[in-house]
C-alpha cells in the first residue's frame, strides 16, 4: 500500500480508509504527486520530522534535579517542528540553533532555537569540592557539547580529540580546545522571549540576581557552622539579599516574560569563592583564553588556542573576533564543509524515508565510518539539497517521488539471490514503526487521536492523553516506561539511528496494557455490529490495516470469531480480541 | 557453554568476538555464569566490618597530617570505632562483630581492602561503581555482560535492578546507552513483593491463557500469510518470537519473582526487610538463568551515615548480615554458589575522621568491597588501606579493575568486549583497568 507507506513517513499516521479510497479511484497521472504535496503541507509532517531531529539534539523536557526546574524545553521542540513545516532552509536551521541571539534580523520567537545547546546535559558541581575536581566536570560538559555539534551537523566525531589527536580522522586536539574556548565563552540561560533592547535588560537584571543568589549560596553554606554573633550577622544578611531579589524582579518590566532554553556569551569559569564554596562564575562582558589540556586533564596547560573552525576545513583563516564565535563558527561550517554538511544530512533523511541509510553510520563519516553504499545518489542528493537553496522539503519530495521509494515491498524471487540485501533497493524493505508511529497510528485507527498541535509535554502513562506521543514527557534522567520498552534513544546524548528493537517486556505492552486494550474497546464500540460477520471483518481490516481482507484471512478471521463466541466469551469480548490482534500484527507494526 | 555461544551468535555485532573466540565464543575459560551485585548505597566505612582500624580509638579526637585529605564536606579529628573485630574461619580474617551471621562465610571470601574510586559523590560515585564514568554517557557493566553474552532464559530479562524505591540518578545507572537497548537494566521496584506489581504489564487482564493462546494463533496465522509475499526478515521474525516469549513469561516472570513461593524456613532464613527479598529474589532470578542481578540496599542512600554515624552502622549491619548469609548459605546449597560472583559494596567508603562530631562523610580514596562465588579465592584480604582507613595504599584496586576481574570471571577480556560507536572502540574499562590475578582462585 503506496499511500499508507507514504502517510506513515511523511506524517507518521497511517491514512484513513476514506483516504485510500479517494486515492486509488482518483485517475489523475498526477494523483500521486497531489498527495504527496498534501502530506508534505500538513503539520502533522513537521511533528514527525521534528521528532527525527530530536533524536540528534539529545531532546528532553526536564533539566538536571539542581537546576531551577525549567517549564520552557517544549518550545525548542515546537521550534523545530514549525521550521520544518515552513521548510526553513537547513542552513539557517542550523544557523539559528548556535546563534540566533547574535543573528540581526532573527525574530524574537526564533530564540527557541538555541535549545539545541540550550538544553545541554549538565553534570553535579559539589560546591564543596576542589576546584580542579569541579574544572573536570567543566570539560566533560564541552565534551558532550563539541560531541553533540560535532556528529549532528558534520557526522564527525571531535570527542576524542580532547586528550589526542584524532586516531584517524585529522582532527587536532588544538582543534578541538578552539572549539571548546566558544563553549567557554558561551553559558547555558533561560532567556526571556523579549525584543532585544528589552531582553537584555532583563538578562542584565538576571545576572544581577544570580550574584546575589551567589551570596546566599555561599552564606548558608558558612552558616552552617557559624555561632552567635557571626551566624547573625550571616541571616540579617541573607535576608536583605532576599528583599532585593524580590525588588529587583518586581521593578523589572518583563522579568516573568515566557522563557526559553537558550544560550548567551559570557565567560565561564569555575572559581573559589570561600573554601567550601567552588561553583561556576559568569561574566558577560569577560573572555576566557583556552589552552589546550594535556592528555584531557584540565590541571595540564599545553598551548594556548584561538577560537576558530577546524583547521581541516578552513586552514590559514584568522580566528573568531565576535564574542564567543558562535556566528562565525556557524558562517564557517556553512562555507568551509557545506558539502559534508548536506552528504550527512541528506544521508538521515534518506534513511528515514527508505529505512536504511546510504551510509551506515550516519553520524561518522570519518575513516572509521562506513563507506557509502551508492556514493553517486548520496552526491547527488547533497547537490540537489545545495541547489535547492537547502529546502528539505523538496529533498522529501524528490526522494518519496523515487522509482525506489515507490517500488513493492514484495520479494522477487530473482532479485533475492542476486542482492539479499537489497542494497540496490529491488523492492522496497519493510520498516519497523517508531514508538511514535506505532502509538499514533493505534490512536488514529480508533478514532481518538488528538491533533493539537505544540505546548507543554505530557504524561504518556496516563490513558485518556490521546495526543500524539511526540508530545510525551522525556526526562533524560528518567524516561518513562512506554518509551523504554521501545527502543527510544537515551536522552544523555546525541542519537544517530533508532535500533529496531523488540523484546518480551515489549511485547508484554502489546499483550495486556490499558492504552492497547482501549484503544481496541474505542474500535469496537464504533463499529455497527448489526452487520454480518464477514462484513465487519472486512470493515476493521480497513480501518486497521487499509487494506481489504483476503479470502484466507477473512476465514481464519471468521473461525477465529465463532471458535471464540462458540467457547461462551461475550460477543464484544470476542470483537475486542480479534481488533486486538489485528493491533498484533507484524503488518500494522512495520511500513510495508 | 552452547546456550552462552547463543549469546554471541545472536548480536553479530560483536565481530572482535566472533572473530577471535570462534571456538570457545569466549575469550577464556569462565569461572561463573551470573552476577549478583549487593550495593550499599549511600557508602558504607571500611573501618566498620572488615577492615580493623585500632588506630582511630588511639588517636581519636586527633587529626594526624594522614588524614588530610580534601573529601566532601569539612571535617574534624578522628572518629573513634566502638566495634569488636575477631578473627574468623581457617584463614583467621578480622570481621566485626556486626556480621556474626556473613563472618561465616569468611573463607569463601576476597576481601578487598584497597579499593579507591575518582569522586567523592553520590551520583559521580555511582556512575563509577556502573559504568566506570562519572558521565551518563556509556553503558553499564551489566549492559556490557548482556552484550557479550546474551541471556540464559530467553523468558526472562537478563539483567534485572532491584531496589526498594529509586537509588540516586536512577536508571542512566544501568543504562545500555549506546549498545542495543535490550541490553539495558530491567528496573524492578520490590517494595512489592507481588510480582504483577514488578514488572509492568505482566498480567492478561483480557481473557483465560487459553483464549489468549488462540489469539496469539490467529495473528500467527495472519503474519505467515503476510510473509509468503513480503519475506521473511530478521526483525519481522524477532517480533513474532518476542511475542511468544512475552505470553510464556505471563507464567515464567509470575513464577521468578514470587518469593510466595519459598518455604516458610527459607524465608525465615533469609529474615524480614527489603533487602532480604531483594537476596532472596535474586537468587531465584540466577537459578532460573539471569545473568546479572543488582540488589541496592534500599530506596536513595541509606547508609549515608553524615550524622550519628555509629549509632545507626549497627542496625544497617543487622539487616544485611542475615539476608547475605542466607543468600550464601543457599547459592551452596543449591550447588550455584560456584557459577555466581557476588560482589559488596558501596559506591565509595567514609573518613575515618569526622563529620558534626559524630558522623562520618564520603571518602573516595580508599574503601572496602568484597567478592564470593565463582572463582574467587577464598579467606584472602587484598591490598590496604593506611593506619586510619583512610587511602588504598597497597594494591590499589580502581573501579575499572573491578570491573576488568568480574569480566574475567565470565570469561571475558575487557580489552577486547569493544563496541563501535562514534568512531571510536570503546570498552568498559576505557583505556584502563588491571584484573586482580590475586583474587582469583
Amino acid at each position: 500500500m503506496l499511500i499508507r507507506r507514504l502517510s506513515l513517513v511523511l506524517r507518521g499516521l497511517p491514512p484513513k480508509w476514506s483516504e485510500v479510497r479517494r486515492f486509488v479511484q482518483d485517475q489523475r497521472v498526477d494523483a500521486y504527486q497531489r498527495l504527496v504535496d498534501r502530506y508534505l503541507a500538513t503539520p502533522q509532517y513537521g511533528e514527525r520530522w521534528g521528532r527525527h531531529w530530536l533524536d540528534l539534539a539529545r531532546y528532553t523536557d526536564e533539566t538536571a534535579s539542581w537546576l531551577k526546574r525549567t517549564d520552557s524545553a517544549f518550545r525548542y521542540r515546537d521550534w523545530v517542528v514549525n521550521a520544518l513545516n515552513t521548510d526553513l532552509p537547513y542552513d539557517e536551521f542550523i544557523r539559528y540553533q548556535l546563534a540566533v541571539d547574535m543573528l540581526p534580523n532573527a525574530s524574537t520567537s526564533d530564540l527557541a532555537a538555541l535549545g539545541f545547546l540550550g538544553l545541554s546535559p549538565t553534570y553535579w558541581k559539589e560546591p564543596r569540592l576542589d576546584p580542579e575536581v569541579i574544572k573536570v566536570v567543566v570539560a566533560e560538559e564541552w565534551e558532550e557539547r563539541i560531541d553533540t555539534i560535532g556528529r549532528t551537523f558534520l557526522g564527525m566525531s571531535l570527542a576524542c580529540a580532547r586528550c589526542h589527536d584524532h586516531k584517524f580522522d585529522p582532527v587536532t586536539t588544538e582543534d578541538y580546545y578552539s572549539l571548546a574556548s566558544i563553549l567557554a565563552n558561551t553559558r547555558l540561560v533561560e532567556m526571556p522571549l523579549l525584543p532585544r533592547e528589552q531582553r537584555e535588560r532583563v538578562l542584565g537584571v538576571m545576572h544581577q540576581i544570580e550574584i546575589f543568589e551567589k551570596e546566599q549560596d555561599v552564606l548558608k553554606y558558612a552558616s552552617i557552622t557559624a555561632e552567635g554573633d557571626a551566624k547573625k550577622k550571616m541571616t540579617d544578611r541573607m535576608a536583605v539579599i532576599k528583599e532585593e531579589i524580590e525588588k529587583l524582579k518586581a521593578g523589572t518590566s518583563g522579568f516573568d516574560a515566557p522563557r526559553v532554553n537558550a544560550v548567551l556569551d559570557s565567560a565561564v569559569t569555575v572559581r573559589q569563592f570561600e573554601t567550601f564554596y567552588t561553583a561556576l562564575e559568569f561574566d558577560p562582558n569577560g573572555n576566557v583564553d583556552l589552552h589546550v589540556q594535556l592528555r584531557g586533564n584540565p590541571s595540564t596547560k599545553g598551548a594556548p588556542v584561538a577560537k576558530r573552525y577546524l583547521e581541516l576545513f578552513s586552514p590559514d583563516k584568522p580566528s573568531f573576533k565576535q564574542g564567543s564565535g558562535r556566528v562565525e563558527l556557524s558562517d564557517s561550517m556553512l562555507t568551509d564543509s557545506q558539502w559534508l554538511i548536506a552528504r550527512v544530512m541528506v544521508n538521515r533523511q534518506w534513511m528515514h524515508i527508505m529505512g536504511t541509510p546510504i551510509v551506515s553510520t550516519p553520524s561518522d563519516f570519518g575513516f572509521q565510518g562506513a563507506l557509502p553504499s551508492n556514493r553517486y545518489l548520496l552526491d547527488h542528493l547533497a547537490s540537489e539539497l545545495i541547489r535547492s537553496d537547502w529546502s528539505l522539503k523538496s529533498l522529501h519530495r524528490a526522494i518519496v517521488m523515487s522509482d525506489a521509494f515507490c517500488r513493492s515491498s514484495d520479494v522477487i524471487d530473482e532479485s533475492r539471490d542476486k542482492d539479499p540485501e537489497n542494497i540496490d533497493r529491488w523492492r522496497y524493505s519493510p520498516v519497523r514503526l517508531e514508538i511514535e508511529a506505532w502509538r499514533d497510528a493505534m490512536l488514529s485507527v480508533s478514532g481518538s487521536l488528538d491533533l493539537q498541535l505544540g505546548g507543554p509535554a505530557n504524561n504518556l502513562i496516563d490513558t485518556s492523553n490521546n495526543r500524539r506521543t511526540l508530545y510525551g514527557r522525556i526526562n533524560r534522567r528518567d524516561l518513562s516506561t512506554v518509551l523504554k520498552l521501545h527502543g527510544f534513544p537515551e536522552a544523555t546524548g546525541h542519537s544517530p539511528k533508532r535500533e529496531a528493537n523488540v523484546s518480551p517486556l515489549q511485547q508484554l505492552f502489546v499483550l495486556n496494557s490499558d492504552f492497547v486494550r482501549g484503544q481496541c474497546e474505542l474500535i469496537v464500540d464504533s463499529l455497527n455490529r448489526s452487520l454480518n460477520k464477514d462484513d465487519l471483518i472486512q470493515t476493521l481490516f480497513q480501518t486497521i490495516l487499509c487494506r481489504n481482507a483476503t479470502d484466507d484471512e477473512t476465514l481464519s478471521s471468521v473461525a477465529f470469531v465463532e471458535v471464540s463466541l462458540e467457547s461462551g466469551i461475550e460477543e464484544r469480548d470476542v470483537w475486542i480480541q480479534f481488533v486486538h490482534a489485528l493491533l498484533m500484527t507484524n503488518e500494522f507494526a512495520f511500513v510495508e | 557453554m552452547s546456550q552462552l555461544g547463543a549469546g554471541f551468535g545472536s548480536i553479530a555485532m560483536a565481530q572482535q568476538l566472533l572473530a577471535e573466540a570462534s571456538d570457545e565464543h569466549l575469550h577464556h575459560r569462565p569461572r561463573a555464569k551470573a552476577v549478583i551485585q549487593l550495593i550499599m548505597n549511600g557508602g558504607p566505612f571500611q573501618g566498620d566490618m572488615f577492615d580493623p582500624k585500632p588506630a582511630l580509638n588511639k588517636h581519636e579526637g586527633q587529626r594526624p597530617d594522614e588524614v588530610d585529605f580534601r573529601t566532601e564536606r569539612k571535617t574534624g579529628g578522628l572518629l573513634g570505632c566502638p566495634f569488636k573485630f575477631m578473627p574468623r574461619g581457617n584463614s583467621g580474617l578480622p570481621v566485626s562483630e556486626l556480621l556474626p551471621r556473613l563472618s561465616r562465610h569468611i573463607d569463601d571470601m576476597s576481601i578487598l581492602r584497597s579499593v579507591y574510586t575518582d569522586n567523592p559523590n553520590h551520583g559521580p560515585a555511582l556512575l563509577m561503581l556502573n559504568n566506570g564514568t562519572i558521565t551518563p554517557t556509556v553503558p553499564s557493566l551489566g549492559s556490557w555482560l548482556m552484550y557479550g553474552l546474551g541471556s540464559e532464559n530467553a523468558n526472562l530479562p537478563g539483567y534485572v535492578v532491584l531496589c526498594p524505591g529509586r537509588p540516586v540518578r536512577f536508571s542512566i545507572l544501568w543504562t545500555s546507552a549506546f549498545l542495543p537497548p535490550q541490553h539495558s537494566g530491567t528496573y524492578v521496584n520490590h517494595s512489592t513483593i507481588d510480582p504483577e506489581k514488578m514488572i509492568p504489564f505482566l498480567s492478561n487482564k483480557s481473557g483465560s491463557l487459553s483464549q489468549q493462546r488462540r489469539q496469539l494463533d490467529l495473528v500467527k496465522s495472519l503474519n505467515d500469510s503476510r510473509r509468503h509475499a513480503k519475506g521473511s526478515n530478521a526483525i519481522l521474525d524477532a517480533r513474532i518470537d518476542a511475542m511468544e516469549t512475552a505470553f510464556r513469561m505471563q507464567t515464567s516472570a509470575s513464577q521468578a519473582f514470587d518469593i510466595g513461593l519459598e518455604t516458610k524456613e527459607c524465608r525465615a532464613e533469609y529474615g524480614e526487610g527489603h533487602f532480604a527479598n531483594g537476596c532472596l529474589l535474586a537468587r531465584r532470578l540466577v537459578e532460573r538463568g539471569v545473568r546479572f542481578v543488582q540488589v541496592y540496599y534500599g530506596n536513595g542512600q541509606p547508609w549515608d551515615t553524615h550524622e550519628g554515624h555509629n549509632d545507626k552502622v549497627p542496625e544497617l549491619c543487622r539487616t544485611i548480615d542475615g539476608p547475605i548469609d542466607a543468600l550464601l548459605t543457599d547459592l551452596k546449597r543449591r550447588g550455584l554458589f560456584d557459577d555466581t560472583v557476588v560482589v559488596w559494596g558501596g559506591e565509595f567508603g567514609r573518613t575515618p575522621v569526622s563529620e558534626n562530631g559524630n558522623g562520618r562523610d564520603h571518602n573516595h580514596y580508599g574503601m572496602t568491597m568484597w567478592m564470593a562465588g565463582g572463582g574467587v579465592r577464598g579467606g584472602y584480604a587484598h591490598g590496604a588501606t593506611d593506619d586510619f582507613g583512610f587511602r588504598a595504599v597497597q594494591d590499589r584496586v580502581h573501579m575499572h579493575d573491578l570491573h576488568a576481574t568480574v569480566l574475567h570471571l565470565l570469561g571475558i577480556d575487557h580489552e577486547r568486549l569493544t563496541y563501535r560507536y562514534a568512531g571510536r572502540d570503546f570498552r568498559l574499562t576505557d583505556v584502563a583497568g588491571n584484573v586482580i590475578d590475586d583474587v582469583i582462585a
